[in-house]
């Protein structure tokens, strides 16, 4: 396949370039560094093969094109383009897909590797494949299979291969390392351990059956042992039990000693001793209280109470001791009474006299304690009401003074003097407030003021206009200034005339003429205007700002005019309101200031007017109630004559007396009846005494005559002694009388202590009596004797029961009897024997059983350790994974083994069929390329493998390996280029790319490979890329132009064929 | 009531296939088969069932480990303990197998006879089980023709280790149409022996519930037992309830187009997350095959480990201990046309035409393989015959080899020197 148009439409630093490489020969392709050799070599790749997605060619297009045109050896055509992307990237030249397998049919089953190796060629690779074939070793085989490919080494890769395969595995059993034998011995290791860890179903089967019999064994000797330990427990027992039965026999003996002695209670002689002690005792003291009681009843025989004194009540008694004692102090106090009476009488008949009354009943003369004191607050009270008659008349007068001054005062009118202009009645009439007064101060004020601002505004304002006047007016002598208006102004008319000129349509009359002319001047002046406008335009601008500023003052002054006026009229009828506000008063009215004094001072006036009124009418009050209150203070006085005449009258004093002598004659007449009063008491006094002893006297009478009749004549004579010898004699009688009653007590008791004993005395009889009849005696003498007979019954009796209890409990049997009976025929010493023996059996039993029991357990864990472990299962999965790897690791090694065989004997397929023809044509090429230096290549097929050799100019044989490194490329290019002459003649070549291979090589070798190359070039397309000018010159001189086109490539240029002419040669 | 119906348990069957490599989660793959079994038991008793039915291949005949029979039956026990029923025959590999012999299983577990068709009432729960279990390891016979008639009143199961009318990968044992099973009158077939789950009817039921824990890579997919649910005398419910610990899965990445290694990797790091996900934090023993005509072919024939030795350190991090790349192929086409490229006449060409010459030549191919015999005869047994044994063992495998070595030479010699 011949490459005959190369397009790199889109592609590193090309746009839209093309390659003409339809010409037959030799194409040299020829481009400085960078100028885009190895890009157009990258794209004839791209164009094959796809462009790769990370690609250096990119940076100045985004969407990478190529385009190519190539033709079969068939002479089929085709047309393509390739884009960058992931699919559908092979396109016509139109545009729509292609599929691959239209241009892979070109490519004769090269893949891009191949086409790399196969047909493309730089210095780096020329000189490795020379240095190849001598580090090979020079085998011809390796050399010839090497040189086809053009990739590398096949002698490395066989090498590799066997390395791979070797690393993976060794037939060696002791190869430890090797990753196939280290997996196989560790899943025989698995597999080994699966075999151990597992349980056999019968090893399983023969431990369940073994613990099955040892689990019978068991049961066997369990039973037996049981039993002879029954055996051994009865031999024991009976050991036991020959001792408590012996001493049964013995108790029953001497139970049967004592007959039928009947049983008493145990405490029967305890019981007997102390009855009979008791017995004892109480006779002893019956005896003693019998002989109390005798002594007792003859004291009480020997005492005599008197039986009338004895009735006398002792309260009657306490109540005459009590009347003794007053008696006795009557007589005494009764005389002292009797001279007080006496001294009482005398001093009122005294006082009596004193008074001159003499004749009348003492009783008579006593005055009621009211009327005194009646008599003593009416003379009180009469001087009170004299005072209050003097303070009223005092008071009267005051009052009336007061408003005599008053009136007076009323009579003047000081403010008529300080004002005469005022009327009379002005303060009777309506006077407007001071706030009015003020108010109206402030408005004249406020128009005061606005006139004042309003002037100082207008003269600023004329000073304004004055200024810009003046202003203006100086400018204006500079000349005429001209206006935007004027400007307007003027344009408007030319503007005006052109429009009339325009629709006159006479533009070629006279009239029209002069029109123009009209206009001409009115431009000229319009554009006058505006030059000016601009050149003066400082001047200009002032001169506005000045005029507006003139009218602008112009302006404010007329509008101050007008406030001027509004002011004035303001004022006018301010003046009507003020002059109208005093008309009422009728004042007349004055400025606001003075206005506002006088109104104050009328305000004032008017105020201190009516303050005097009210004090009169209080004074005139005052005085009407002063002649009220001396009018009722001589009411009042006369009353009280009344009262006092009535009062004084009581004490037999007339209506005259002075309070002091009524005082005088009350005093000395209550001191009369107090006298009185006491001499009345004392009379009573002295009565009650005498007639308490008459009483007395009579009751001590009384008494002797019934209860001591001795005395009565004692007590009409001596009642006191009398009355003293009753109370003793009574206090005899109540002694005598305390003593009976102790001796009857003590006689109550001897007689109670005797019952009491003679019951104990019979208890203790009863029980004698009881105890004889239980022991069946009937002597009391008899009792010891039973007692002690049947003590030993019960004794005996108690001791049987206990060792039947015993016996009981050892033997759990009912049936004593029957045991005894039993036991009677034994030694002791022959049960024991028999004890020993049975025990000695007993071990041997034990031994037996520990033994069996032994076997039981070990059957038991050996069947417990039959659980459900996963050992085994466990080493199988890890054998599994072994095994698997092993799997893998042999499937690679299977591949690399084969590939590494068949490759081999395919070097050496290869070296057999291709060696004759290769190497004949590589010995017409090589010759030449080393200028004649070497003459032949040979094979030594003494060597094994054979190995191929250089013949030198002289005929010497020299190794590959001792050749020159130029002498080795030169070989390796002549082996290369002989392949692919073959490839070509038998198959479809793709286009040789050559890459600068001649860098190493000098002028003369240059020389000679290019023009060899030029001899290849008409089988197989040859494009060679070189960035060294020599290399196009140097092929000009040794190609033929026939067969030869130079194209050059140049950076930002389109690639450019270079002309016959320009090569030259 | 639910009736749990499970198969196949291969009971320390290991998993096979799962190379090891370092890193690799092996602790994950012990025990799988007794931790699917324990799921089994789990799933019984959450759900309170009270009827677990075991339709054979309980153990694995290959296996000899009397432990398996005493886990199976500590097992039982547990759900005899909480009162659950449980009906087992014997398939045939448990025929073949040592381990149930001499057993005592827990008392309320009641295995079918192998001499002849019995029926199992339970009256509580008014269910009549159905069944015969294999006498010797080939059953030829229809053993579904010869099962009692079903009860009337009562939800009749029939409890049958067979390959009905044959599934691929399994032995024809018991073979019967599934029209003799429709026939019947039973209300549900509980089947053993075929590994993938398939449910052949709904009228009546007649499901396969597949094996419990997945083996290899050619039982793919979840994989556990069928939870039914009875009421009122009939089926009202069949659940497909998966117990697998370990979970294997196929990937298929497709590297057409890809440029590089790199891009081959990427795709299939998603490829592996994706696959995660569906696990349901099982362990996922995955196969990778990447294929597809590929840039990318040359550098990934070129040096397989490597990209193998990538694959994995990806699939670590992505999956850590979740994730085992059981096996990685690279079945990516070359590009090029091969045939072309056998045509040519140079040293390339050389090499494909002396390929396709040995192909053809029984003698290449002995010597080949003779070539291989000294690994060949030192390989356990299992991996020279049986489903685990090389491809090259056979005519067709040894092509494939052939056609490997194709490719790794084709990609050695072409990288030349920058390999």
């Amino acid at each position: 396949m011949r490459l005959v148009e190369l397009g790199l439409t889109r592609f590193g630093g090309f746009t839209d370039a093309r390659l003409d490489l339809s010409a037959p020969g030799l194409h040299v392709i020829h481009g400085r560094n960078e100028a885009g050799k190895s890009t157009a070599l990258r794209a004839i790749r791209a164009l094959f093969y796809g462009i790769p997605h990370i690609t250096s060619d990119a940076y100045l297009h985004d969407e990478l094109l190529l385009f190519a045109r190539v033709v079969g050896a068939d002479g089929s055509e085709l047309a393509f383009q390739r884009r960058k992307g992931r699919k559908n990237t092979l396109l016509a030249p139109d545009g729509s897909p292609l599929e691959e397998r239209v241009l892979s049919r070109l490519l004769g089953g090269v893949n891009q590797a191949l086409f790399e190796t196969t047909f493309g060629l730089d210095h780096e690779r020329l000189r490795r494949g020379g240095a190849e074939i001598a580090a090979g070793g020079s085998d011809v085989g390796h050399t010839l299979f090497d040189a086809g490919i053009g990739a590398g080494s096949v002698k490395r890769l066989l090498d590799e291969l066997r390395r791979e395969a070797d690393e993976l595995y060794s037939p060696r059993t002791q190869a430890r390392t090797k990753l196939i034998n280290a997996a196989l011995r560790e899943h025989k290791e698995r597999v080994e351990l699966v075999r151990t860890a597992s349980t056999r179903p019968q090893a399983w089967a023969d431990q369940k059956k073994e613990l099955v019999a040892a689990q019978a064994a068991l049961g066997d000797v369990e039973a037996r042992r049981s039993e002879h330990k029954r055996r051994l427990a009865a031999a024991e027992e009976l050991v036991k039990v020959l001792p408590l039965v012996a001493r049964r026999d013995a108790a029953r003996a001497k139970l049967e000693l004592v007959g039928g002695a009947p049983p008493l209670p145990q405490d029967a002689a305890e019981r007997r001793i102390g009855a009979e002690r008791d017995l004892a005792a109480t006779e002893r003291d019956l005896e003693r209280t019998a002989l109390e009681l005798a002594g007792v009843e003859r004291e009480l025989a020997e005492l005599r109470v008197p039986e009338a004194l004895a009735l006398l009540d002792d309260r009657r008694l306490d109540a005459l001791r009590e009347r003794l004692g007053k008696y006795r102090d009557a007589r005494v106090d009764s005389a002292k009474r009797q001279a007080e009476l006496a001294a009482a009488k005398a001093s009122l008949a005294r006082g009596l006299a004193a008074l001159g009354r003499d004749d009348t009943e003492p009783r008579a003369l006593v005055v009621h304690r009211a009327d005194l004191a009646r008599v003593g607050s009416l003379a009180v009270e009469r001087a009170g009401l004299e005072a209050a008659r003097a303070q009223a008349e005092a008071r009267l007068g005051e009052a009336r003074a007061a408003l005599a001054a008053l009136e007076a005062e009323v009579g003047l009118e000081p403010w008529r003097a300080a004002d005469p202009g005022v009327p009379a009645d002005a303060l009777d009439r309506a006077l407007p407030s001071l706030e009015r007064v003020d108010a109206f101060a402030r408005r004249f004020a406020n128009g005061d003021q606005a006139r004042e601002k309003l002037e100082a505004t207008r003269s600023a304002l004329e000073r304004e206009r004055a200024t810009a006047e003046t202003e203006l007016a100086e400018i204006a002598l500079a000349g005429e200034v001209p206006t935007e208006a004027e400007l307007l102004r003027v344009r408007q008319e030319r503007d005006a005339r052109l429009l009339e000129l325009r629709s006159s349509r006479a533009s070629e009359s006279r009239v029209a003429l002069e029109q123009l002319a009209g206009i001409e001047e009115l431009v000229r002046r319009a554009d006058e205007v505006s030059d000016r406008l601009r050149r003066e335009a400082t001047r200009v601008a002032r001169f506005a700002a000045l005029e507006a500023r003139r009218r602008s003052a112009a302006a404010a002054l007329e509008g101050s005019s007008a406030s001027e006026a509004v002011l004035a009229s303001e004022a006018a009828a301010l003046a009507a309101d003020w002059t109208q506000l005093w008309r009422e008063v009728a004042l007349e009215p004055l400025a606001p200031a003075e206005m506002r004094a006088r109104l104050e001072r009328l305000l004032r006036a008017r105020e201190k007017r009516a303050e005097l009124h009210t004090a009169a009418a209080r004074a005139r009050t005052l005085v009407a109630s002063a002649d009220a209150a001396l009018a009722e203070a001589g009411r009042r006085l006369v009353a009280w004559g009344e009262r006092w005449a009535e009062a004084v009258r009581a004490m037999g004093l007339g209506p005259g007396a002075t309070p002091a002598e009524a005082t005088e004659v009350g005093a000395a007449l209550a001191e009369l009846a107090t006298t009185a009063t006491v001499a009345e008491e004392l009379r009573h006094r002295i009565r009650g005494m005498e007639q308490a002893s008459t009483a007395f006297e009579a009751e001590v009478a009384e008494i002797a005559r019934r209860h001591l009749p001795e005395l009565v004549e004692a007590a009409a004579r001596e009642v006191e002694w009398a009355a003293s010898e009753i109370f003793r004699r009574h206090r005899a009688c109540r002694e005598l009388e305390r003593q009976v009653s102790e001796l009857e007590a003590r006689r109550a008791r001897a007689i109670a202590r005797s019952d009491e004993l003679g019951a104990r005395r019979e208890s203790a009889l009863a029980e004698l009596a009881l105890l004889m009849q239980v022991a069946g005696v009937t002597d009391r003498a008899q009792l010891p004797d039973a007692e002690a007979r049947a003590a030993t019954r019960a004794q005996a009796e108690t001791e049987i029961a206990a060792l039947e209890r015993d016996l009981a409990a050892l033997t759990g049997s009912a049936d004593l009897d029957a045991l005894g009976a039993r036991a009677r025929g034994v030694a002791l010493a022959e049960a024991r024997a028999r004890v020993a023996e049975l025990d000695e059996e007993l071990a041997q039993l034990d031994a037996e059983h520990a033994a069996a029991r032994d076997r039981c357990g070990a059957a038991e864990r050996g069947l417990a350790r039959y659980d459900d472990s996963e050992t085994a299962a466990d080493a199988q999965v890890e054998a599994e994974t072994w095994l698997a790897k092993v799997r893998a690791a042999a499937e690679r090694w299977a591949r690399l083994q084969l590939g590494w065989r068949i490759l081999r004997d395919e070097v050496e397929r290869y070296r057999a069929s291709h060696q004759a023809p290769l190497l004949a044509r590589a010995n017409e090429l090589f010759p030449r390329l080393t200028l004649g230096e070497h003459s032949a290549l040979v094979v030594d097929h003494d060597a094994d493998p054979p190995v191929l050799c250089a013949v030198a100019r002289g005929g010497a044989r020299v190794a590959v390996e001792q050749l020159s490194d130029g002498a080795r490329d030169q070989l390796y290019l002549a082996l290369r280029l002989a392949s692919l002459e073959h490839y070509a003649r038998a198959s479809e070549a793709l286009p040789v790319c050559l890459d600068d291979v001649l860098v190493h090589f000098d002028e003369p070798r240059t020389r000679a490979t290019l023009a060899l190359l030029g001899e290849v070039a008409s089988q197989l397309q040859v494009l060679l890329f070189t960035h060294h000018e020599h290399v196009v010159t140097e092929a000009v001189k040794v190609v033929p132009a026939s067969a030869l086109s130079v194209h050059e490539l140049r950076r930002g240029e389109p690639p450019r064929r270079r002309e016959r002419s320009e090569l030259g040669g | 009531m639910k009736i749990v119906h499970a198969a196949d348990l291969h009971l320390d069957s290991a998993l096979s296939g799962l190379e090891r490599y370092e890193g690799a989660p092996v602790h994950r793959i012990r025990g799988a088969t007794r931790r699917a079994f324990e799921n089994l038991v789990a799933l019984a008793l959450d759900e309170e069932a009270a009827l677990v039915l075991l339709a054979g291949d309980i153990y694995d005949d290959e296996w000899k480990d009397y432990s398996t029979a005493l886990f199976f039956r500590r097992q039982l026990g547990r759900l005899v303990e909480a009162g659950v029923k449980v009906v087992w025959l014997r398939g045939n590999h448990d025929a073949a197998s040592r381990l149930g012999q001499h057993l005592d299983l827990p008392v309320g577990v009641v295995e079918l006879s192998h001499k002849r068709p019995v029926s199992v009432a339970f009256d509580e729960l008014g269910v009549v089980v159905h069944g015969q279990g294999y006498a010797t390891r080939a059953v030829t016979e229809n053993l579904a023709l010869s099962y009692p008639e079903p009860v009337p009143g009562a939800v009749n199961v029939g409890l049958l280790h067979t390959s009905v009318d044959g599934r691929e990968g399994h032995a024809p044992y018991a073979p019967c149409a599934l029209a003799d099973l429709i026939d019947k009158g039973y209300d549900y077939w509980a089947l053993g022996h075929v590994h993938t789950r398939e449910v052949l009817c709904e009228r009546p039921w007649v499901v396969f519930p597949g094996n419990l824990q997945g083996r290899h890579v050619r039982e793919p997919g979840a994989k556990g037992a069928t939870l039914i649910e009875v009421a009122d005398g009939r089926v009202v419910g069949v659940e497909a309830r998966a117990l697998d610990v370990v979970r294997f899965g196929v990937e298929r990445v497709d590297a057409t187009d890809a440029a590089s290694a790199d891009e081959v990797l990427a795709r299939t790091r998603d490829a592996l997350s994706a696959a995660l996900a569906d696990a349901d934090g099982r362990l996922l023993a995955l196969r990778v095959i990447v294929e597809g005509a590929s840039g990318a072919h040359g550098e990934l024939c070129r040096d397989p480990e490597r990209f193998v030795a990538e694959l994995r350190a990806i699939a670590s991090e992505v999956g850590g201990e979740e994730l085992w790349l059981e096996k990685i192929r690279l079945a990516t086409r070359e590009a090029a046309d091969l045939a072309a490229m056998a045509a040519r006449d140079d040293a390339i060409g050389q090499v494909f035409r002396g390929l396709a010459a040995l192909r053809g030549s029984a003698g290449g191919r002995s010597e080949l393989a003779r070539e291989l015999a000294q690994l060949t005869h030192r390989l356990p047994a299992s991996l020279r015959s049986g489903p685990l044994a090389l491809d090259w063992n056979d005519p067709t495998g040894f092509d494939a080899l052939l056609d490997d070595v194709e490719q790794l030479l084709l990609s050695r010699l072409s990288a030349g020197d920058d390999a």
